[in-house]
């Protein structure tokens, strides 16, 4: 079980950290393209960049810490792929960590259930 | 000990020959995304080094500043020569070889049709040599050079300056002057006895790299051995819970 929780911990970080930074690149990104000159080339400022720059190589991070969860739950390999496109998806990943959260508490509770 | 067997059947089931198929085929694609990013990255810094080889106009590039990027950059100026202003630069080799003569370098103020000052780095002569200086308007084209930073206070003799610094050779011929310098590679009436050409300390303008496509390129790829990695750890997992159910 420890083990369990270590990794659900560093999935929910990396799920929030590269979630975050998905979501304001991604809302940024419908701004650029609606209101302002992002489909030129050059238009785009620095930050706006180095936001998805950030989020590629973040979201590495979250695909090592998912497959680490997929695996010591024994996610069968749809269940875990879903878990790792979550990353790619704006706001899916808050909701993958919801999910993946409710998934290890029912777990335990079973567990404890068969115990007593 | 039969755990190698194990993964051998597991491999041959169906829904591992079909896990199998989708792994090719995403590896394939991922290649080819890689690759798709890796030609973007190539395509734009083609276009970004042909943009800066291709002369602009120097009046559109300088001014009070010089922009670091422009360093290096192909320019052209259609204007006039001052005669009455110009330096030499003393102890400078012919062709920059070490073998060469020693000599002086021809720096002439232009003064550009917009109006722009900027020194013009024309060329080489031997020392205290004659050359002329064309007096009517010329259609120069360079490249774009910043002030030389090298020996920093040095003190100008009376035969001329040690290096060229736009700084100083505002104080001589008056300001405003352009910053920097361009190195004069064509001269159009050409005229007669020119100093000989100098060539370009810096000959190519930095271009921003599209790092954003180059890490996307790689990404793609390493997403295609992550693939395989997950591929091969699922196969010896499930094989490993077979091999504990049986």
């Amino acid at each position: 079980m420890n083990r369990i929780n270590t990794a659900l911990l560093a999935f929910r970080i990396m799920a929030w950290v590269t979630g975050v930074v998905l979501a304001i690149a991604s809302v940024w990104a419908a701004l650029g393209y609606l209101f302002w000159d992002y489909s030129s080339e050059g238009g785009k400022p620095s930050l706006y960049s180095l936001l998805w720059l950030a989020h590629g190589w973040l979201y590495f991070a979250y695909l090592i810490a998912a497959v680490n969860l997929a695996f010591l739950l024994r996610f069968p390999i749809v269940k875990t792929v879903a878990l790792l496109l979550a990353g790619t998806i704006p706001f899916a990943s808050f909701y993958a960590d919801y999910v993946m959260h409710r998934y290890v508490r029912n777990r335990e509770e079973l567990a404890t259930e068969r115990t007593t | 000990m039969t755990r190698k067997g194990n993964v051998f059947t597991e491999v041959r089931k169906p829904t591992h020959i079909l896990a199998l198929a989708a792994l090719i085929g995403v590896c394939v694609l991922f290649f080819f995304l890689g690759k798709w990013q890796w030609d973007r990255t190539q395509n734009i810094l083609n276009a970004e080094r042909a943009a800066s080889e291709q002369a602009v106009p120097v009046s559109e590039i300088v001014g009070e500043e010089l922009n670091p990027e422009d360093f290096g950059r192909a320019v052209t100026a259609a204007g006039r020569y001052v005669p009455a202003n110009q330096v030499r630069v003393t102890n400078r080799l012919e062709n920059g070889q070490p073998s060469a003569r020693v000599g002086e370098w021809v720096v002439s103020e232009f003064v550009v049709d917009s109006g722009l000052r900027i020194a013009v780095l024309r060329g080489w002569v031997p020392t205290a040599a004659e050359y002329l200086t064309p007096a009517e308007p010329v259609v120069i084209g360079g490249i774009l050079q910043p002030s030389e930073a090298f020996y920093e206070g040095a003190v100008s003799g009376q035969s001329g300056v040690v290096v060229i610094d736009s700084e100083e050779l505002s104080e001589i011929w008056g300001k405003p002057l352009a910053s920097g310098f361009v190195v004069l590679t064509t001269q159009e009436p050409q005229g007669v006895a020119n100093p000989t050409p100098v060539p370009p300390t810096i000959s190519t303008s930095n271009v921003a790299f599209p790092l954003q496509n180059f890490f996307y390129a790689i990404q793609w790829w390493i997403f295609a051995l992550f693939a395989i990695v997950l591929y091969f750890r699922w196969i010896v997992v499930s094989g490993r819970e077979d091999s504990e159910v049986q």
